[in-house]
């Protein structure tokens, strides 16, 4: 009886430290961490009253409790705390299979996780009402900073060979298109990032729509790269 | 540099790798490392074909909103 208790708990140990098989990752680990998450969310957005639009609305506003009175906010509360739960498992599964590649940039993209993690929890508790503004601001950037930081360079670990070896062997459109996709990838996050803490200053340097518009595409965008990351690494590394 | 390249290359009689997607062997000047596995020039292509994609209507779309 004990004996199991314990196995019981060396098993979920392993899958939130994120040590399990790729299909265990693909099967289960992203699409529960996934569906929890948004469904919260989703909820929160189906409780928010009025009407709601990505280009003026931001994230925050469904966890706003003026915007979106109980029980909308709360729901996106519980979205983000849960990503305390959810996300290290998805995260730290990547982290044990780019430490083997290269572990500089795999341990900075899982400490960048770990900020991007404390700011989501943040973000469930300070929400964007106007006396708290700077400091939901403060989250928002440590979030999303720490998300866009964390992709990058698990993306770098990810092409660092490929690219020394297609330069050496002259496999030019391959070089170009790891390139291409590693600058847009970078200018996209820098570019969102950038627009998110213009506000926090309240300094008219947003020059590219509003910040809520940014949130909406830089989540969308890192949630994509999460997947397509988790994806390609093989089974089996060579 | 050249030297090493040319050992490399003539140190393997060809196909000593493995593409992880489509399990064709390889010789060392097309097998590229990739995410800790091997890849075919070609599947890699087809790999990040799409991404780039998704990446430039990404930007596309911005570009759009911001003008209209």
């Amino acid at each position: 009886m004990v004996e199991e208790i314990y196995l019981e708990i060396n098993i979920i140990k392993n899958l939130f430290i994120g040590r399990y098989s790729r299909n265990y990752y693909k099967r289960y680990i992203l699409p529960i961490s996934f569906s929890i998450f948004f469904t919260l969310l989703i909820i929160s957005r189906i409780a928010f009253p009025g009407f709601y639009s990505i280009t003026t609305n931001a994230i925050s506003d469904l966890g706003n409790p003026i915007l979106n009175p109980f029980p909308g906010w709360f729901f996106f509360s519980l979205a983000f705390w849960s990503m305390a739960i959810l996300f290290p498992p998805l995260f730290l599964y990547l982290h044990h299979r780019l430490i083997k590649i290269h572990k500089i940039e795999a341990t900075l993209g899982t400490i960048s996780n770990f900020v991007s993690i404390f700011g989501m929890i943040l973000l469930g508790i300070f929400p964007n009402l106007p006396e708290i503004m700077t400091i939901h601001l403060i989250a928002a950037v440590l979030s999303f900073g720490g998300l866009g930081l964390a992709i990058t360079f698990y993306w770098l670990a990810i092409i660092h060979d490929s690219i020394q070896k297609a330069m050496r062997y002259h496999h030019l459109g391959i070089v170009m298109i790891l390139v291409i996709i590693t600058f847009l990838l970078a200018a996209i996050s820098f570019l969102g990032i950038f627009e998110i803490s213009s506000e926090i200053f309240l300094i008219d340097i947003a020059w590219l729509l509003n910040y809520p518009f940014w949130e909406w595409v830089l989540f969308i965008l890192f949630a994509l790269q999460l997947f397509f990351i988790g994806l390609i690494i093989p089974k089996q590394f060579s | 540099m050249n030297e090493n390249v040319d050992n490399e290359s003539n140190g393997r009689d060809g196909e000593d790798y493995e593409c992880y997607i489509c399990h064709h062997k390889l010789s060392v000047e097309r097998a590229i490392p990739f995410a800790g596995g091997i890849i075919c020039p070609r599947c890699l292509r087809k790999l990040l074909l799409p991404t780039l994609l998704i990446l430039v209507v990404v930007i596309l779309v911005i570009i759009l909103l911001a003008i209209f």
